[in-house]
């Protein structure tokens, strides 16, 4: 069904537990380490003084560039989408949706064996077209190719080669169901009797880009929708609880309620936290460094 | 680094790339710098390296459509692409008969010609025979000289098999077999392997997405997605009728009614796919007799999703999407005036559209299509209108309060006025239910918000209240048989592999996987192809010029396909 999330096959069909996503992806780590296993060797400018560069290895265990478990690499992977998505003016809906084709697609395959570049511009094309806002491919090229002239290559038919791997990679299960939706009902909701509580646009514009950022977790691929929407709100209404702790009490009491399920909110809770944890250690510059080195050797 | 990046492309080598691109260049000169030196081997800097890697991996494991499906025939083709019909290859386990596995091992590629492939031929006209039951020759003999016919002389001969094939489908060891509808959306150039790949059409990409959440008795039910070659082959159940054929059947020679019971039934199912599609927020937006299916036990569904689109969460309005939707002779009349924004409503004016035909065994509403002009734009579809005025009458504020705010409301000035024929329409085309009658009236109203829904019109007395009641089954108490579809068995090459394999090695990377196995299965299918590349030819040139011309010497029109072969 597209209309609900119960019946889509979001959750008949990629809808993981924990355990069950730690387990593909362990072979996935397997294959990596079995197709790579000399890791990758960078060469890195002397820092101490002008001496030779120093050639070293990032063996293959480290957790650079896994994408389960290096969020450096996710949380660039978030931008990249970002960027060509604002470049064009694509909807968040269709790049949350992109998203969702990325983070799939890494369930089953390494950075290091296609050029994460080529499948963020892939992700966006595909899900232009399933969002109903089909964006040109030329155009859609040429901007990817504007921000990552070195990535990027100018022949289209790279992309749309992609997007046939990325199609059955995804075994053409391509409805998404995104919390967004779940959240305007939830506001609907609140509003009315007994909860009675609106929420200043700001809230809501802070839940939006919690949700934006929700999707560098895995927890799209593990809890439904409104879960995470029930979580962006709650870790909001926390946020400001110093200055409206009656807002905190009805929320609280809206969710309990509400029957969600309150282990995967708070799990969820967790998650964001954490990523937040993650992004105060964000280093764009090394895994954009460890990508050059990847994509790029000069002779 | 660079290691692994050798061992992958060892890994795929087989599935070397073209030469047009520039990866490829790239991925042997990794190898051959493995070759040369100990060194490590530099890339040229700005040059990247693709999903080389991740292709190979999958290229490896992929398993071909035609390795699970043996295609019967094609049933349609269109702009879209073309539509076969296939069954499922059985592994048999004793070796007697047709077993596609045997060929996958046993067989080379090269010329030989085994008995597996003769019997795979046997096996792929069971279907057919039931149809058609020729009294040409008898079989056990055609088998005999098949099986000493060397290639080449054994093509002229295989034609004259075809016919005479046929019959094997009373043997009765063989159980009647799952068949199934392979869609095989167009590629860029019909009848070439494709050079390129172009990005999946909004159409496939809709088909695709909707088919794999939809579930309901009264749709088509996509089964699996090959992606292969280049090409989506979508595969679902096999309906061996459809409303535009079962039509054509009453219509021909002479009209004879279709009995009330069953045209009550069609329609309720026919409501109750679309009920489910618009619960789904999906419109469907291309309802016609010809895309709505019946199978053999007669449970309708519908088919052909190419057009439709999810209308909740819409980043683009409808008609930004798509200028023009549904099939002019069912398209509603608030999409004839322009409406930017429409609802479910058009599909239940060609719901309507659908039961009148049924009733009147032809389109209610004949006009005649306006063509498209140079500037592209959306032409004004005056005939149609007036088609629909004519039977309908002319609408006015009353029956269509909102009829002033659509974009061609202006034209409308420029028809005579008409006023409604529905009844005298209705009593001429045979129609006598009083109920039926109301449905349609409700169906074929102008306003789309005083138009009945899908739900409210399953509920509708005609429905509900009058015998006969609606059944499961459509063809429940009839006493004859509708034709089985036809199948064109000229081209049942679905991959293009006659044309491909001459020149695999020049610009097809994938059809030598990497797999020895994949690699003599996909040869020992090549063999069988070419056979029922001939007997088809055989069989459509038969057909095509008079029943009664000698099948041996058409086998000249396979000429071409073969030469490109050799």
């Amino acid at each position: 069904m597209s209309a609900s999330y119960w019946e889509s096959t979001q959750r008949l069909k990629w809808q993981h537990t924990r355990e069950s996503l730690s387990a593909e992806r362990h072979q996935l780590w397997l294959l990596e380490c079995q197709l790579f296993p000399q890791g990758l060797t960078v060469t890195m400018e002397n820092t101490k003084g002008s001496g030779q560069p120093v050639t070293r290895t990032i063996p293959i265990t480290n957790y650079d560039m896994h994408y389960d478990k290096d969020y450096n690499l996710r949380i660039y992977c978030y931008f990249l989408i970002m960027k060509l998505g604002r470049r064009l003016n694509i909807r968040q809906y269709a790049l949350a949706t992109a998203h969702i084709y990325l983070s799939r697609f890494m369930l089953r395959a390494s950075v290091r064996e296609c050029n994460l570049y080529l499948l963020v511009t892939t992700c966006i094309y595909l899900a232009c077209k399933v969002e109903e806002c089909p964006q040109h491919i030329r155009s859609l090229v040429n901007e990817a190719r504007s921000l990552w002239p070195e990535f990027v290559p100018p022949d289209p038919t790279k992309v749309t080669e992609f997007e046939f791997y990325l199609l059955e990679e995804l075994q053409s299960f391509l409805i998404v169901h995104h919390p967004y939706r779940s959240m305007e009902q939830i506001v609907e909701a609140l509003r009315l009797e007994p909860y009675a509580l609106t929420l200043s646009a700001e809230d809501l514009q802070n839940t939006w880009s919690l949700i934006n950022d929700s999707y560098i977790t895995d927890v799209h691929l593990i809890y439904p929708p409104h879960v995470i929407a029930m979580a962006c709100f709650f870790v909001i209404i926390c946020l400001q609880k110093p200055y409206r702790a009656k807002h905190q009490e009805t929320f609280n009491r809206f969710m309990a309620e509400s029957q969600v399920d309150l282990a995967e909110v708070m799990n969820t809770v967790q998650d964001l936290i954490a990523l937040y944890d993650c992004w105060d250690k964000y280093n764009e510059l090394w895994i954009k460094f460890l990508l050059h080195s990847l994509y790029l050797r000069r002779g | 680094m660079y290691k692994a990046l050798n061992q992958v492309s060892k890994l795929g080598q087989d599935s070397q790339h073209p030469p047009h691109s520039a990866w490829p260049q790239q991925m042997s000169d990794i190898k051959a710098g493995a070759s040369n030196s100990a060194k490590p081997m530099l890339m040229a800097s700005s040059n990247v390296f693709s999903i080389g890697p991740y292709r190979s991996r999958k290229d490896a494991n992929r398993v071909s459509v035609i390795e699970k499906y043996e295609i019967i025939g094609y049933i349609a083709a269109g702009t879209y692409g073309k539509v076969y019909k296939a069954r499922k290859k059985v592994p048999v386990k004793n070796g007697s008969s047709s077993s596609p596995s045997d060929s996958e091992m046993s067989l080379p590629t090269t010329s030989t010609f085994p008995l597996s492939n003769q019997e795979a031929l046997d096996v792929n006209s069971i279907n057919k025979s039931t149809r058609v039951q020729d009294s040409s020759t008898s079989l056990p003999f055609l088998n005999q000289t098949q099986e000493t016919q060397v290639d080449q002389k054994s093509e002229s001969t295989q034609t004259s098999t075809v016919p005479a094939n046929r019959v094997i489908i009373a043997s009765p060891t063989k159980k009647l077999p799952m068949l199934f509808a392979i869609k095989k959306f167009k590629t860029e150039r019909e009848g070439m392997e494709q050079l390129h790949y172009t990005g999946i059409s909004q159409s496939a990409c809709r088909e695709m997405s909707l088919c794999r959440e939809l579930r309901n008795k009264h749709l088509t039910n996509l089964v699996e997605i090959f992606l292969e070659h280049k090409s989506i082959y979508m595969v679902s159940e096999f309906a061996e009728h459809d409303l535009l054929q079962i039509i054509h059947f009453h219509s021909h020679p002479e009209k004879r009614l279709i009995p009330p019971r069953m045209l009550k039934s069609i329609v309720w199912q026919i409501l109750d796919g679309v009920s489910y599609l618009h619960q789904n927020w999906i419109l469907h937006r291309d309802l016609k007799p010809a895309n709505i299916m019946v199978t053999v036990d007669g449970c309708v569904k519908i088919g052909d999703l190419g057009l439709a689109r999810k209308f909740h969460n819409m980043v683009q309005t409808l008609y930004t999407g798509d200028k023009v939707v549904v099939t002019i002779w069912y398209r509603a009349p608030e999409l004839l005036l322009g409406a930017r924004h429409y609802t479910p409503a058009i599909d239940l004016w060609a719901v309507g559209c659908i039961f009148a035909e049924l009733i009147g065994l032809r389109p209610i509403f004949k006009g005649e299509e306006a063509k498209m002009d140079s500037k592209k734009s959306v032409p004004f579809q005056a005939n149609q209108l007036q088609r629909i005025l004519e039977v309908l009458g002319s609408p006015n504020d009353k029956s269509w309060p909102d009829i002033y705010k659509y974009p061609e409301y202006e034209q409308l000035s420029n028809f005579p006025r008409y006023r409604d024929n529905l009844p005298v329409w209705y009593h001429s085309a045979g129609g006598r239910n009083k109920e039926a009658l109301d449905l349609l009236y409700l169906l074929l109203q102008y306003d789309p918000i005083s138009r009945i829904d899908a739900v409210d019109a399953l509920e509708h007395p005609y429905f509900t209240s009058e015998d006969p009641a609606v059944c499961e089954n459509v063809f429940e108490g009839l006493n004859y048989k509708y034709p089985p579809r036809r199948i064109h068995t000229n081209d049942n090459d679905i991959m293009n592999i006659s044309n491909s394999r001459a020149k695999s090695t020049t610009i097809n990377p994938q059809a030598v996987a990497s797999k020895s196995a994949t690699n003599t299965s996909l040869g020992g299918l090549g063999v069988n192809r070419r056979i029922l590349a001939a007997a088809a030819a055989a069989a459509a040139a038969v057909s095509g010029t008079n029943s009664s011309s000698r099948p041996a010497s058409s086998a000249g029109i396979s000429g071409p396909a073969r030469k490109k072969r050799r």
